[in-house]
């Protein structure tokens, strides 16, 4: 490493030095370069005549494209300093699809390098672009710093029929896809928000960690991905709510941007025993859970009646249908625990509420972390409703086997903890996304789904993004800040 | 550096192009009206004719580039990638010794083996690693049984209908699910 530094030579160490690496530009600004290396009539060259829609002049949809992809990469050019050039080889090609699913387009750093400057964390990775900031010129002049591709044949028939990219460049894309924002996602990882390390297995990739991997903490080990074993990582990339941004850059900003308010179940009562304490949970549209919440002792409901007709044996406790007389004693005044399945989760609600209940929670059907949202909406239920993972709901219930008719015992409390930020640990650090099980490619390099309000970096591209990076809209900027930008 | 030689380039076609549509006109006005012909569709966007942003610029790759894209692109998609690195721990290029060690693993492999990380040289004499679409990150779009439109991030390359499949099931909050 060290060698590699002296061959680097004075013109590193000049760029460096011209660069200041400690010093905060007083105006940001980097240029980027989009190389359109689609063929001829195709992609970025396609003639197809179109009319201007949203801001975007161009007349043909070639001309669209690129104007978009230019809004794109202008916001990240505003943000970002730089005094290299970052080149973006950009294409549009036919890319896998079906007629209700679609690969948007990908993006990403197209090198990294290590050790290619002093001062730079020693022995670890960083995107194209970003190391060339550092050096203060072009490292690689032979090759662009992103890569990009995304789908020529989107909204056509057989290829998300019907659901186009929208080309305007004023956010109002309706139910088609926003190709704005989808680029600013996809630049935003083509930029270093990502790690370069495998988080399925912990692998580095070269053996090298990436600079994202300094910033990653474990609460449960306590350790940064840096100081961790590839088992430790593999576990870390699912340990989900654990998985923390420590960069000071998105902790200092986090309160501007999120909000206070992270839904839970807290679990406690004399029969409680090993099952006390804070539960993580999903919410819908409806049964909203509020502060302080409202507090009585979990009771589960047993199996449902069968209907008239059908063929003998039980109903799983699902609460599909109105509750039978020793299910109705049973929640009255308590909180409901029902089975996920077979009914909407707005049935099951109303069918508790319709009882009695003051609360209730539905206990997935399938192994995962986070436990999920719910769809549906009801404004008729107004007792809060709440989705626990499978686990947890087995785990409470170990707790539940001692009860009587009307008691458990085991209370449970269904609030709002209003001395959260909604995307962050009680620590005050981001979340990052480590569901169960593991996803590739949106597990470790993305911003917790919690995150409220919605950012960019999350796995999935919510409609209600704006086009900003920075606080205090979005901590994308915050986060590349933190390592190097 | 290569960008300023493609801007440079881009600029010197232009000047040729203008010069020679004005050559063009020039030599038109000598001749008996023509009936004019319908221009043809330019074979390429002209970056002339886009919007202007402060940050950004907007090149067309030369031929070669568009080569070594298309090479590139019909390349054997990697599921992984692997790279060497030397006795001080910098990364080495591949060794035909590297090749014939690796020949038992990736026999034994169910499935394909590690490509090697390719090394390009940098401007100071290092090495840097290049990166293929397989450590993109992509993003897949899917309509759910809502009706909504759902989108996610994932990161191995999706060439089959069926890891689309896969990775559209995973974009789904499942929060219809019954």
């Amino acid at each position: 490493m060290k060698n590699k530094f002296f061959r680097i030579g004075l013109a590193a160490l000049v760029g460096s030095a011209a660069l200041g690496f400690a010093a905060p530009a007083a105006n940001a600004a980097a240029t980027f370069v989009i190389v359109n290396i689609d063929g001829a009539g195709e992609g970025f060259n396609d003639p197809t005549a179109v009319a201007p829609v949203g801001g975007n002049p161009g007349t043909t949809i070639g001309q669209q494209r690129l104007n978009v992809f230019q809004a794109a990469a202008n916001v990240w050019g505003a943000t970002l300093t730089s005094s290299v050039t970052i080149q973006i080889r950009a294409a549009f090609n036919p890319l896998t699809c079906t007629a209700t699913s679609a690969v948007l387009g990908s993006a990403g750093a197209r090198w990294v390098d290590n050790d290619f400057a002093p001062g730079i964390k020693p022995g670890t990775l960083y995107p194209g672009a970003l190391a060339n900031k550092y050096v203060g010129f072009d490292e690689v002049p032979t090759e662009a710093e992103i890569n990009a591709q995304f789908n020529s044949n989107l909204g056509q028939p057989g290829c998300l029929t019907g659901v186009p990219f929208y080309y305007g460049l004023d956010n109002n894309h309706g139910t088609n896809i926003d190709l704005f924002t989808v680029l600013l996602h996809e630049f935003g990882h083509g930029l270093g928000f990502q790690t370069f390390t495998d988080a399925s297995t912990g692998a580095p990739f070269a053996g090298f960690p990436s600079i994202w991997d300094h910033y990653l903490k474990d609460q449960t080990l306590g350790k940064t991905w840096v100081a961790m074993t590839n088992a430790e990582r593999a576990f870390s990339a699912t340990n989900n709510g654990k998985l923390v941004w420590t960069g000071a850059g998105v902790t200092t900003a986090l309160p501007g941007v999120l909000s206070l308010g992270v839904p839970q179940l807290s679990v406690g009562g004399p029969a409680s025993g090993g099952t006390a304490g804070v539960y993580a949970v999903g919410t819908g549209a409806f049964g909203t859970l509020t502060s302080p919440g409202v507090t009585s002792d979990i009771m589960p409901i047993a199996n449902d009646p069968i209907p008239p007709g059908s063929p003998p044996g039980t109903l799983p406790a699902q609460g599909c249908v109105p509750f039978t007389a020793l299910n109705a004693l049973a929640v009255k005044g308590n909180v409901a625990l029902i089975d996920r399945g077979t009914c909407a989760f707005t049935l099951k609600a109303k069918n508790a509420q319709n009882a009695g209940a003051v609360g209730v929670i539905i206990a997935n059907n399938a192994a995962g972390a986070p436990p999920p949202g719910m769809g549906g909406t009801d404004p008729t239920i107004t007792i809060p409703v709440a989705l626990i993972t499978q686990g947890d709901a087995n785990l409470i219930r170990s707790a539940l086997t001692h009860r009587s008719r009307t008691k458990s015992g085991v209370s449970g409390t269904l609030s709002l903890n209003t001395t959260r930020y909604a995307g962050a640990d009680p620590s005050g650090f981001a979340l990052l996304y480590a569901p169960v099980p593991f996803s590739g490619g949106s597990s470790v390099s993305h911003f917790d789904v919690s995150a409220t309000r919605n950012l960019l970096m999350e796995p999935a591209i919510n409609v209600d993004l704006t086009h900003s990076v920075v606080v205090p809209q979005d901590l994308t900027f915050e986060l590349l800040k933190d390592i190097g930008w | 550096m290569k960008r300023i030689n493609i801007t440079q380039a881009a600029a010197v076609i232009g000047v040729a192009g203008l010069l020679g549509v004005a050559s063009l006109a020039s030599a038109g006005d000598k001749k008996p009206a023509a009936k004019p012909a319908a221009a043809p569709a330019p074979a390429y966007t002209d970056p002339a004719s886009l919007q202007k942003f402060s940050n950004v610029v907007v090149v067309n790759a030369t031929p070669a580039q568009r080569a070594a894209y298309a090479a590139e692109t019909r390349r054997p998609m990697t599921s992984a990638q692997k790279a060497y690195v030397d006795s001080a721990g910098n990364v080495r290029p591949l060794t035909a010794e590297d090749v014939v060690a690796e020949a038992p693993a990736a026999t034994a492999a169910a499935s394909a083996p590690a490509a090697p990380v390719e090394m390009i040289t940098t401007a100071s004499g290092g090495h840097a690693m290049l990166l293929d679409d397989s450590s993109n990150v992509y993003s897949v779009a899917t309509i759910g049984s809502d009706g909504k439109v759902k989108k996610i991030c994932v990161d191995a390359p999706i060439k089959t209908d069926a890891a689309l499949e896969s990775a559209a099931k995973a974009a789904q909050e499942n929060d219809n699910e019954k």
